[in-house]
Order: C-alpha cells, then sequence, then structure tokens
C-alpha cells in the first residue's frame, strides 16, 4: 500500500469522525438556543395571557421535531452542518400556528371556540365572517369584524383577543442561523486539534 | 439643543422611498377630471380647503387613493431609466432655502382646472398647495366648480406593522428587524448590517407574485442612495411639499410671480462619509398561511388581508467612515 495514501485516508477518517464529535456537541447547543428562543420570542409573550393556542402548548413538538432534524448532512467526502429554517424545518400539523405567528399576522383576530363557531356559521354568511383560519381545533382565529362586535353584545360574550394580533415577524431560526456561522471556523479548529492529538497516539513509533 | 435624525432613521426612510418612489413606480393610477368638494370645516379666511368628491376612484377600485401608505405622487416622472436614482437633480434652493441640489415638486401629477366660461382652465400652481396625504388643495382663493386630474399611489407602502391592516391590499410592508456593526478595514470605520423583509399582502395570486418579483428585483444585485435630509423629507407634516408653506415668508411680495419651484427643492444630499445601502441574501418566498380552510368549505373564508402574502427578505449593509474623517 502506497504509505501516503494511507497516511491520508487515516488522517481524513480520523478528522471526519472528530469534527462529527464537536459537531454533535455544537448541535447539542444549538438545540438548546433554538428552544430558549422559543420559550424568549413565543412563549413569554402569552405570559399572563389565556389562549386555545398558547405556545406553550407546542413547546414538545417542537423540541421532538428539533430533535428529528437532520442537521448534519454527511456527503462521504464532506459534511454540511444545516441550521433550521422556515424552508426546511417541518411545520405541518399542529406547529402551523407557530408558523403563522413567526410570519407576523396583521389584523385583530379573536378566538372563537367551537360551539360559538358552529353557531356563526349557521347564521352569517361567508362575506361577513372573515378569517376563519383554525375550524378543526377547539377554536379559531376569527377576524374581529364589526359582525363579530355585534354578535358579542348580542349575546352577552367577550371573545379573548389573539395575543399574537398585529405581531409583526418573528425570527425564531435566525439566532440557530448566527449561531452556526459564528461558531462552524471554531468547530473545525477544535475537529483539527483533537485529530492531529488522535493520528500521533496511532502513529507514534511508526517513524512517520 | 440642537437634534439631529441618528444614520438608522436615515437609513429606514432612504428605503421607504426606494421602495415608494423609484421600485413601486409603475404601479400608479392616474384619476382625471374628478370633481372637488369645498371642505368649510377647515376653511379660513383666506384659506379654501377642496377635497376630492365621492369614495373611490372607479368601480374597479375599491379603496381611496388616500389610506395610509398610498397618496398622490409628488414628483414628475422620472427621467432616468432603471438607475437607483432616476429623479433628476438640480440646482436650486431645499426647503429650509439654502443651496442644494435636488428635486422639485411635480408640475404635472396633479392638475386643478376650474370652470371659466370658455371651459375648463388650469389654476395655477402658486394660488394653491397640495396636502399629498389625504388628498386636498389647499387654496388662496375660492375656486369655481373645480376640477382635478391627479396621479396616486396604487400600493400602499407602509412602515409599522400595525399600519398594514389601516389600508388595503395590496400593501408592502417594510419591516427592518436587527442591526449589527462590525468592524471592515485596518483602522476605523464600521460596517453596519440590518436584516430585513418587505411583506407583500395583495388582493390576488397574479398581483402578488408580480409585486414579488418587482421588489426582489429591486434589491438584488442593486443598491440604494443614503439620503442626509437636511432639511427633512419630502413632505412636511401636513402633507404639503416640504418648504413650500413657508415660501410666502421666504419671498417678498414683489417676487412672488417670478420665484419657480426650485426654490423649496427635496435636498438629494448624500449622507457624508457613508456608503450606498447595498443589499445582500435577497430571497422571496410565498407565506401560505397554514390550516386555513379552503374555498371548498362553504362555511369558511379567507382574511382578505392574509389570502395573499409573499415576502422578500433581504440583508441590507452601508460602510460608514464618519469616525475617521
Amino acid at each position: 500500500m502506497d504509505p501516503n495514501k494511507f497516511i491520508g485516508d487515516t488522517f481524513y477518517t480520523i478528522f471526519k469522525n472528530s469534527l462529527l464529535l464537536v459537531c454533535k456537541q455544537g448541535i447539542e447547543d444549538l438545540v438548546s438556543l433554538l428552544l430558549k428562543t422559543y420559550e424568549e420570542k413565543l412563549v413569554s409573550v402569552m405570559e399572563g395571557a389565556t389562549s386555545y393556542f398558547n405556545p406553550v402548548l407546542y413547546k414538545d413538538l417542537f423540541e421532538e421535531r428539533l430533535k428529528n432534524y437532520e442537521f448534519i448532512e454527511d456527503g462521504g467526502s464532506y459534511i454540511v452542518i444545516n441550521s433550521p429554517d422556515e424552508d426546511t424545518f417541518d411545520m405541518t400539523g399542529e406547529l402551523q400556528i407557530i408558523d403563522l405567528v413567526i410570519n407576523g399576522l396583521p389584523g385583530e383576530y379573536v378566538e372563537v371556540p367551537r360551539e360559538s363557531l358552529s353557531k356563526m356559521t349557521k347564521t352569517f354568511t361567508t362575506e361577513q365572517l372573515k378569517g376563519v383560519l383554525f375550524y378543526d381545533a377547539e377554536a379559531s382565529l376569527v377576524f374581529y369584524s364589526d359582525t363579530i362586535k355585534k354578535y358579542e353584545l348580542r349575546n352577552n360574550i367577550r371573545f379573548n383577543t389573539y395575543p399574537f394580533s398585529n405581531m409583526p415577524p418573528i425570527d425564531l431560526f435566525g439566532p440557530g442561523e448566527e449561531f452556526v456561522s459564528t461558531n462552524k471556523g471554531k468547530w473545525v479548529r477544535e475537529a483539527t486539534t483533537i485529530a492531529k492529538n488522535k493520528f500521533g497516539n496511532i502513529t507514534k513509533g511508526l517513524g512517520i | 439643543m440642537s437634534y439631529e435624525m441618528k444614520a438608522l432613521r436615515k437609513e429606514d426612510i432612504s428605503l421607504y422611498l426606494y421602495i415608494k418612489d423609484v421600485v413601486l413606480r409603475d404601479f400608479r393610477e392616474r384619476s382625471e377630471y374628478v370633481d372637488l368638494e369645498l371642505i368649510p370645516e377647515y376653511c379660513v379666511e383666506g384659506s379654501f380647503v377642496y377635497g376630492v368628491a365621492g369614495t373611490c376612484p372607479s368601480d374597479d377600485v375599491l379603496f381611496m387613493p388616500t389610506e395610509r401608505g398610498r397618496g398622490w405622487v409628488y414628483f414628475d416622472d422620472p427621467t432616468g431609466g432603471s438607475f437607483c436614482e432616476p429623479y433628476p437633480t438640480i440646482s436650486g434652493l431645499n426647503g429650509d432655502g439654502d443651496p442644494a441640489f435636488g428635486t422639485p415638486e411635480q408640475d404635472n401629477q396633479v392638475i386643478v382646472y376650474e370652470t371659466t366660461y370658455s371651459g375648463l382652465s388650469v389654476v395655477s400652481w402658486r394660488d394653491y398647495m397640495i396636502d399629498y396625504v389625504d388628498g386636498r388643495i389647499v387654496s388662496t382663493r375660492e375656486l369655481q366648480q373645480p376640477k382635478i386630474t391627479y396621479t396616486w399611489n396604487y400600493v400602499s407602502v407602509v412602515d409599522e406593522w400595525e399600519h398594514i391592516q389601516a389600508a388595503n391590499p395590496p400593501i408592502v410592508a417594510i419591516n427592518l428587524l436587527g442591526t449589527d456593526k462590525f468592524g471592515y478595514q485596518l483602522g476605523g470605520g464600521k460596517r453596519s448590517v440590518r436584516k430585513g423583509g418587505l411583506y407583500i399582502f395583495a388582493s390576488n395570486n397574479a398581483e402578488r407574485n408580480d409585486l414579488s418579483e418587482v421588489l426582489y428585483d429591486s434589491l438584488y444585485n442593486r443598491s440604494c442612495p443614503l439620503y442626509n435630509f437636511p432639511s427633512g423629507t419630502i413632505l412636511d407634516y401636513d402633507g404639503t411639499f416640504y418648504g413650500r408653506r413657508d415660501l410666502d415668508d421666504r419671498i417678498p411680495e414683489s417676487l412672488i410671480m417670478s420665484l419657480n419651484k426650485l426654490t423649496y427643492l427635496f435636498d438629494r444630499e448624500h449622507m457624508p462619509y457613508m456608503s450606498t445601502l447595498k443589499f445582500d441574501s435577497v430571497s422571496a418566498r410565498d407565506v401560505t398561511i397554514p390550516m386555513i380552510m379552503t374555498r371548498g368549505r362553504k362555511e369558511t373564508t379567507f382574511s382578505d388581508l392574509n389570502a395573499y402574502r409573499a415576502k422578500v427578505t433581504f440583508d441590507m449593509y452601508s460602510f460608514d467612515d464618519r469616525n475617521i474623517r
């Protein structure tokens, strides 16, 4: 065997494994950061407010999807470190409410419980009842139009205002992208140091 | 204590003007020979305020040209083609009466007529001021059965999220998020990077796609001027062209007839020792609001504002050498 090729291949394998190891640790920090961001930017907004769509209800699902996210893409001769963003992260199912929030929701919306909504849909035309966003959930988000205000007055009820009404977009994934961009150089340096030491140990006494 | 706008505010306003006056200048409508009505409650002695009669400009357009973020057009059509600064810059005085290079108030975007025995005649611009925001004419004399032809902005451009619901689509909301400043060379100087987004709220798919592409192309590989605004922005607090209201105080009465629009230009002076605003990482995406009931289910419908959305995100950066001059 060509000794140069042997050395090259060995160092490559050691370096790649070291880099994967370092990145995995970095990814754990990244997940913690994203969860912290979720907490700060979404959950804390709801403090003191009651809502059918409190982001705290979806935090476990968000965490689960984060853990299943393919942060590291092993391309054989290269590895790619992905940070989740709106295009790549799975925001389907119940997380769609979070997708709605992070894209910003102009206008004032109220949370109408399912029973009230079914009464409304019998009374109002589709034109009067604009902005029904959720139907299958316990409640729906309905645009707070004059029709709804009149309905409240007539029935002596007051629907909860959706706390994220009129809220500009929220940058949920931005800190994660910044974290990866800031740390990727450091991870490569750490992996190089680890690989150098390991390579030194393996080749000790071989005269390389 | 004298107070001057800081660079961030100048960046915000420069971007707003670039989007509204340069990028979206093809999205304009013209309403011709519309009746003007006197608004008695706003009139005082020697000042007659007129507003456009009726509600909407046509059966197709179901909103007012004076909704938030729209308004009448205050510059004539630019001649500079696809340049980032297409408006002519000429020498004169700015709104404060200081020498400046800038752009004069429009001549042919708003034309006021009055009815005379021989038909409609154009009223001299010296006889009235225009409130471009609320769409009003403030005349020094009573006009006889006045009419107006005016050009207005079809797309509402707003710089605060809360203002979106104050207008009907199409709307473009400018949202600048964070600011970071870095060094960029040996020695002094800063590179300021701001993350931003243009949020499009359209009334149908075609309109959304058009706006999305126009806005994307206006940022990709482009830059826009960063103005210094030595005499404020284009319009005064009351919607008139800045300097127009004070002109009579500056110019002696004997010279009133000789004054012209070069005596109150919008000053296009750039921020000294700072670069233009450059754009990077431009990306356009449609925003589909999730879990909306589809139109197939009869009991529900879309919200008008959230039905056709898109966003163009970007990084905006500039180089600041003011501390090493």
